[in-house]
C-alpha cells in the first residue's frame, strides 16, 4: 500500500501592537470582559475602520522573513457570515490580494523546503464562552490584529510538521511581533490534511482539523487523522470533506461541521479602506531592518564559533539569548565555555528559562568578565558559580564581588603555609596515617583545605605546600 | 427571466439571514421580474476580463489609505455599549447556547 | 413675531440687538411644532427641554457680550440615521427601535461646536431605502405644502421640518437622491456635497460608496453657512475623507454677490449651463415641465448661456444604481443580528434561528426585498455587478466631457410632484423611478443641489444643479443666482399684473 499524506497549514498569529487593527482600543484580549471595546470593534452602525500602521509593518516583516514577495498595491476585503462573535456580520481580511505571496521556509533536519502560499492581515473575532444554558460573548478580542500564514500542502509527515512549527515559531520570535503562545491563543494552527493512495490513484477529500492547542497536539492530531483517512481508503469508505475538531482528552478528531460545496462568503472589496500602497523603497527599508534571522544565525554560529548543533539550537531559540551570547564573547572570546555556562549555570538560575533573557539584569559584559576570570585561572569553577549567584542578586561587577566578598584566590605562600599548619594540627590521626597511605592522606588534606577556604586555595599551590609540610616529617623519622 | 423558484428564495433568505413568512416569500418570487428589468438594461455594457481593471475604479477618488498611529485611544462610554445589548449577564453579552 | 424665513444671519442680528431672546425664539419654534407636527409627522423624537436649556445658556452668553459661533441661534433637526449621542437612533426601523447612540457623528460634533442646537430626530424610510418615508416602520411624513401628499424620501422628515419652519436647517443623508428629492417635493433646498467632502462617521450607511451627509435649508446662504462647518477633515477620524484645505463657502458666496453687484454684472454672467437632453426626454408631469421652462428663462435673464449637452450613459444609471446599492446593502446590513445591539427575537432554539428571526421580524418589507435581491446578484450575477461598476466609470467620463464646456449642469430633480401615499408604494419599480434623475450625481460622486423653482400656489418642483468635484462654491453661486432670479421673476410678474 503506497499511501502518501499531504498536509498544509493555516496559521494565525496574534500581533502585539498596542492598539487593535481598525480602532484605538487596547490590544488585550484578556482581562475583564467587554472592557477593551468601542463602537468600531463592536460593529456599531456608523463606524469606520482605521488601519493601524504597525500592523502593516509587522505583516511586511513576517512576509519578508518568510521570503515572500510583498505586493506594492493591496487592499482589504469583506468576508461575510453570521455568527455571534462577528459583530459586523463580516470580517475584514485580505482574500484576493494578500500582502505577501510565494514565500518559503527551509527545514534543516528534513532538508526540505515548505512553500508559503500567502500571508495577509485580518481582524480577530470576539470570544464565546459556552455555559450551561447560554453562551457568553466577550468582544475584547474583536478587532485584535492577526496575520494569517497559509502553507502549500508540502508537509508529508509528523516529523516535518513538528519541525515546521518549531522553525516557524523560532523565526517569528526573532521578529518580535507576537507572544507566540499556542496555549494562550496567540499562535493558532489549523491542519488541512488528506491521504492519497498512489497505487490506485484515489484520494480522500481534504479534512480541516482545528482546536489544536500545542505542537504536540498538532502532531497527535495529524497522526490520528492520517490513520483515520488511510483506513477509509483501505475499506473503500466514502468520506465527505469536513471540518473536524481535535479532542485532546479523547485523543481523536470529531466532526464540527460538514462543508457544503460553496462556502458562500460573498467576498467583496472593503470600500471603507482605501488602497494600501507600499513602495519598493519602503519594502527594501523594512527588509534591511530585519535582524539576522535564526537559520542564518545558526549557520554562522556553527561555522564561526565551531559550536555543536545542540548548543546552537538553544543559543538561537530567541534573539535575546543569541544577542547575549555574542555580546559576552566581546569581553571574553571563549565560545564553548560561555555557551556551556549559559546553558547550564546561568539558565538554571532563571525561573523563566530562555524567555528571561529578554529583560535580564545581568550585563553580557559582566558575564564575559566572569568567564574570563575562570579562563585565566584566577578563580575556580566553584567560585565562579558563587560569584554568578551574587551578580544575579546584586548586579555588581564580578571583580567587585571578588574583592568584597573575599572570594579571591589565596596565593600568598605564607598564608598557605599557615593554613596547612593549622590543618595538620587539627587532624593528628590523619597525619599519622600519612606514612601508611600517603596518597589518601594527601587527598584528605586537599579536600579539607579547599573546604576550609571555600575553594579559594589554588589547588596546585596547596598540594605543593602540603607535600613540603608533610615530607619533612617523613624524613624526620 | 421567469420568477424565482420557491427553493431559490428560501436559499437566498438563508444567505441573507432572514426568516420570512410564506406570503412574504410568495411576494418576493414576483420581484425577480423587476430585478431582471434592471439587469437587462445593463446587458450591452462591455466589461474587461481582468479583475484589476474593476479594482482601479472601485473607489470614488484616487487616494491611498492614510494609516493610524499605533496608540491606545480609550472609548470612555463602555457602559453605553453594554447597555444596548438585548441580553446580558453582568459584563458579558449572552445568546442561547450555540453548540449542543 | 414671525421668524419664518429669516436667515441665520438675521436671527443672530435679532439676538445680539436684543430684539428677542434665544429662549423666546426657541419657544416660538417649539410652539409651531406643537401646533402643526401632528399633521405632518416630521419628527421621531423632539428634545424640547434641552432646546430651552441651551436657549437660556445662549442668552447668558449674549448678555456677557461674547461673540456668537457661526450657527449659534439656529435650530436644526437630524435625520434619524445619524448618531446623536444619548438619543435613540432608530433608522426608521423596528430593528433599532430601542437603540441608543453611544457617540456623536462628526457632522453633529462640528455643528454643535459652531453653536447649532438640535430639535430632535426626523423620520425616514427604513435604513434610508425608499423615496417617500412610506417605508418607515413608524409613520409616514406628510408634505407641509399639502398634507394629503407625501414629503418624499428617504429624508422626508428632514425636508418637511425645514418646509414647515421647524428650525433653520436639517442634516440628512443622500444616497441616490434622498435629500434632493424630498427637498424638491417640499419646496426647500437640499444639497448632496461631493463624495468625500463631509465625514460619514456617525451616518448609518447602507451604500458606502455613494452615501453622503447633506443639508436641507430654506435659503442658500444658510446652506453655505452650514456646509462650511460640516466639511472635513476637521477631526480626521474618517480616513475616507479627501484631505483638502477648508473652504469659506459663506464668505465666498457673499463676496460673489458683492462682486457682481459692484461691477453691475448679472449674477450668471459668463456662466455656461449645460442642459443634458437625456434628462428631459423622460416622461414628465406638466407642472414640472412648466417649472423647467420658467427656470431656464430665469437663467437667461440672469445672463447665463444655456447649451444643449449629452450624457449618453444616463439610460443605464438607474439600473446601475440599484444593482450596486442592493449589493452594498447586503453587506452593510449584515451587522444587524440582534446580538450586541438591536432587537432580538424573543424565542429561538439555535443561533441561526435567533439571527434569522431577529432580522426577519426587525426589518421591513422593502429592506428584506433588497437584501434578497442583493444576495441574488452577489451569487449569480457577478457580471452584472461589474457592468454596474463600469457604468459608473462611463458616466464619470460623460460628465467630465460636459464640464469641459459648461460650468454647471441643470436638470429637473424629479419628473413628478409629491403624490398621495400608497400611489407608488404598490409597485416598487414605480417608487424607484423617482430617483431616476438624481442617481447620476450619486454614482459619480458629484455635488448636486435641488432648488425650488415652481411658481407659488402650485405644488413644489425642484430644479437640480450639478457641479464638478469640490466645486460647491460654484454650485452655491448657481443656486443663489437661481433663488434670486426666481424671486425677481415673481416680482416682475406681479408688477406686470
Amino acid at each position: 500500500m503506497n499511501y502518501q499524506t499531504i498536509i498544509g497549514l493555516e496559521i494565525h498569529v496574534e500581533l502585539t501592537t498596542s492598539s487593535k487593527i481598525f480602532c484605538g482600543c487596547k490590544n488585550d484580549a484578556s482581562g475583564k470582559p467587554n472592557e477593551n471595546i468601542c463602537p468600531t470593534c463592536m460593529g456599531y452602525p456608523g463606524t469606520l475602520p482605521r488601519l493601524n500602521e504597525k500592523v502593516v509593518d509587522y505583516a511586511v516583516k513576517a512576509a519578508l522573513a518568510l521570503d515572500c514577495t510583498v505586493r506594492n498595491n493591496t487592499h482589504m476585503d469583506r468576508k461575510h457570515y453570521f455568527y455571534p462573535d462577528l459583530p459586523k456580520g463580516y470580517q475584514i481580511t485580505q482574500a484576493t490580494k494578500p500582502l505577501g505571496i510565494n514565500g518559503k521556509l527551509y527545514l534543516e533536519k528534513a532538508d526540505k523546503t515548505i512553500g508559503i502560499q500567502r500571508i495577509h492581515m485580518e481582524e480577530d473575532t470576539g470570544k464565546m464562552m459556552h455555559r450551561k444554558e447560554s453562551t457568553e460573548i466577550d468582544y475584547n478580542r474583536s478587532g485584535v490584529p492577526l496575520i494569517e500564514i497559509v502553507t502549500a500542502p508540502d508537509i508529508s509527515d509528523e516529523t516535518e510538521l513538528l519541525e515546521f512549527l518549531e522553525e516557524l515559531k523560532n523565526l517569528l520570535a526573532f521578529l518580535e511581533i507576537s507572544d507566540l503562545k499556542m496555549e494562550e491563543g496567540s499562535l493558532r494552527c489549523d491542519l488541512n490534511i488528506n491521504v492519497v493512495d498512489r497505487d490506485r490513484g484515489i484520494k480522500t477529500p481534504v479534512m480541516e482539523v482545528k482546536n489544536l492547542n500545542s505542537f504536540k497536539g498538532a502532531v497527535r492530531a495529524a497522526l490520528y487523522e492520517e490513520e483515520r483517512l488511510q483506513e477509509a481508503l483501505m475499506r473503500d469508505k466514502e468520506l465527505l470533506k469536513e471540518t473536524r475538531g481535535w479532542d485532546q482528552k479523547k485523543g481523536k478528531t470529531v466532526t464540527l461541521r460538514k462543508k457544503e460545496d460553496s462556502e458562500e462568503y460573498q467576498y467583496f472589496i472593503e470600500p471603507e479602506i482605501l488602497p494600501l500602497q507600499l513602495s519598493d523603497r519602503k519594502i527594501q527599508n523594512a527588509y534591511s531592518r530585519l535582524r539576522e534571522l535564526p537559520q542564518r544565525r545558526r549557520n554562522r554560529f556553527k561555522k564561526q564559533y565551531g559550536l555543536p548543533d545542540y548548543d546552537v539550537r538553544i543559543l538561537t531559540k530567541n534573539p535575546y539569548v543569541a544577542d547575549f551570547f555574542e555580546q559576552a564573547l566581546l569581553t571574553c572570546y571563549a565560545p564553548k565555555r560561555i555557551s556551556n555556562w549559559i546553558m547550564t549555570q546561568l539558565l538554571s538560575e532563571m525561573d523563566r528559562g530562555l524567555e528571561g533573557f529578554q529583560d535580564l539584569a545581568l550585563k553580557p559584559g559582566d558575564f564575559g568578565k566572569l568567564i574570563a576570570l575562570m579562563e585565566k585561572g584566577k578563580i575556580s569553577k566553584k567560585i565562579g558559580e558563587k560569584i554568578l549567584k551574587e551578580i544575579l542578586k546584586t548586579g555588581e561587577a564580578p571583580e567587585k564581588i571578588l574583592k568584597n566578598r573575599n572570594l579571591g584566590p589565596i596565593t600568598d605562600e605564607e598564608e598557605i603555609k599557615e593554613i596547612v599548619q593549622d590543618l595538620l594540627e587539627r587532624h593528628p590521626k590523619a597525619l599519622e596515617d600519612y606514612g601508611k597511605k600517603p596518597e589518601k592522606t594527601l587527598r584528605f588534606f586537599m579536600g579539607k583545605g579547599m573546604e576550609k577556604t571555600n575553594g579559594r586555595l589554588d589547588p596546585e599551590k596547596l598540594k605543593e605546600s602540603l607535600v613540603s609540610a608533610l615530607s619533612p616529617r617523613d624524613t624526620d623519622k | 427571466m421567469e420568477s424565482f423558484e420557491r427553493n431559490e428564495i428560501k436559499n437566498l433568505c438563508r444567505q441573507s439571514g432572514l426568516r420570512l413568512k410564506n406570503k412574504e416569500i410568495t411576494k418576493l418570487q414576483g420581484d425577480l421580474k423587476e430585478l431582471s428589468g434592471y439587469l437587462e438594461k445593463l446587458e450591452d455594457i462591455q466589461v474587461p476580463e481582468v479583475y484589476e481593471a474593476i479594482e482601479e475604479g472601485y473607489w470614488m477618488h484616487k487616494n491611498k489609505t492614510p494609516l493610524r498611529k499605533d496608540r491606545v485611544e480609550d472609548f470612555e462610554e463602555k457602559e453605553l455599549l453594554r447597555k444596548n445589548a438585548p441580553k446580558r449577564n453582568k459584563n458579558y453579552i449572552t445568546v442561547p447556547k450555540v453548540i449542543k | 413675531m414671525d421668524n419664518q424665513g429669516l436667515t441665520i444671519q438675521q436671527i443672530q442680528k435679532q439676538l445680539t440687538n436684543k430684539k428677542i431672546s434665544a429662549e423666546e425664539l426657541f419657544r416660538e419654534t417649539l410652539e409651531k411644532i406643537r401646533e402643526q407636527e401632528h399633521k405632518i409627522g416630521a419628527f421621531l423624537c423632539i428634545t424640547e427641554e434641552e432646546v430651552l436649556r441651551k436657549g437660556r445658556a445662549l442668552d447668558q452668553k449674549i448678555q456677557k457680550g461674547a461673540s456668537l459661533g457661526n450657527l449659534e441661534g439656529a435650530l436644526y433637526s437630524v435625520k434619524d440615521n445619524i448618531m446623536v449621542k444619548g438619543q435613540k437612533c432608530t433608522c426608521g426601523s423596528d430593528m433599532l427601535k430601542d437603540f441608543i447612540a453611544p457617540y456623536d457623528g462628526e457632522s453633529i460634533l462640528e455643528i454643535n461646536k459652531a453653536g447649532g442646537i438640535s430639535l430632535g430626530k426626523t423620520n425616514l424610510d427604513e435604513f434610508a431605502m425608499g423615496s417617500s418615508t412610506e417605508h418607515s416602520a413608524f409613520k409616514v411624513t406628510r408634505n407641509p405644502r399639502d398634507y394629503k401628499l407625501v414629503a418624499g424620501g428617504s429624508s422626508g422628515g428632514a425636508a418637511a421640518a425645514v418646509a414647515a419652519g421647524f428650525g433653520q436647517f436639517s442634516i440628512g443623508s443622500d444616497t441616490g437622491g434622498s435629500i434632493r428629492q424630498p427637498a424638491a417635493f417640499c419646496g426647500v433646498l437640499g444639497i448632496k456635497p461631493t463624495y468625500g467632502l463631509v465625514s460619514r462617521l456617525g451616518l448609518v450607511s447602507f451604500a458606502p460608496s455613494m452615501d453622503q451627509i447633506g443639508i436641507l435649508s430654506g435659503n442658500v446662504r444658510d446652506m453655505a453657512r452650514v456646509l462650511e462647518e460640516i466639511q472635513g477633515p476637521e477631526f480626521s477620524k474618517d480616513y475616507t475623507l479627501i484631505k483638502r484645505k477648508p473652504t469659506s463657502y459663506y464668505r465666498e458666496l457673499a463676496d460673489f454677490e458683492e462682486d457682481r453687484k459692484s461691477r453691475g454684472e448679472k449674477l450668471l454672467q459668463g456662466i455656461t449651463i449645460g442642459i443634458p437632453k437625456e434628462f428631459f426626454e423622460i416622461p414628465m408631469e406638466k407642472d414640472v415641465e412648466s417649472a423647467m421652462d420658467l427656470t431656464m428663462e430665469a437663467f437667461k435673464v440672469q445672463g447665463a448661456e444655456l447649451v444643449s449637452v449629452s450624457l449618453p450613459h444616463f439610460r443605464y444609471s438607474l439600473s446601475a444604481y440599484h444593482v450596486l446599492t442592493m449589493v452594498e446593502a447586503v453587506s452593510n446590513l449584515a451587522r444587524y443580528d440582534g446580538i450586541a445591539y438591536g432587537n432580538q427575537a424573543p424565542k429561538a432554539e439555535s443561533i441561526t434561528e435567533l439571527i434569522e428571526k431577529s432580522r426577519g421580524q426587525g426589518f421591513g418589507e422593502e429592506v428584506k426585498r433588497r437584501l434578497v435581491l442583493g444576495n441574488h446578484i452577489l451569487g449569480r450575477e457577478k457580471t452584472s455587478l461589474m457592468k454596474a461598476k463600469r457604468v459608473q466609470e462611463l458616466l464619470k467620463r460623460d460628465f467630465q466631457k460636459v464640464f469641459e464646456g459648461a460650468d454647471l449642469i441643470f436638470t429637473p430633480t424629479t419628473n413628478t410632484t409629491a403624490f398621495k401615499p400608497g400611489k407608488k408604494s404598490k409597485n416598487p419599480m414605480d417608487m424607484q423611478r423617482l430617483d431616476e434623475l438624481t442617481v447620476a450625481a450619486s454614482l459619480t460622486g458629484l455635488p448636486a443641489v435641488s432648488v425650488p423653482c415652481q411658481e407659488p400656489g402650485k405644488l413644489p418642483v425642484g430644479g437640480q444643479l450639478i457641479a464638478n468635484y469640490f466645486n460647491e462654491s460654484e454650485l452655491l453661486q448657481g443656486a443663489l443666482s437661481l433663488e434670486t432670479a426666481l424671486v425677481q421673476q415673481r416680482r416682475d410678474q406681479k408688477e406686470e399684473r
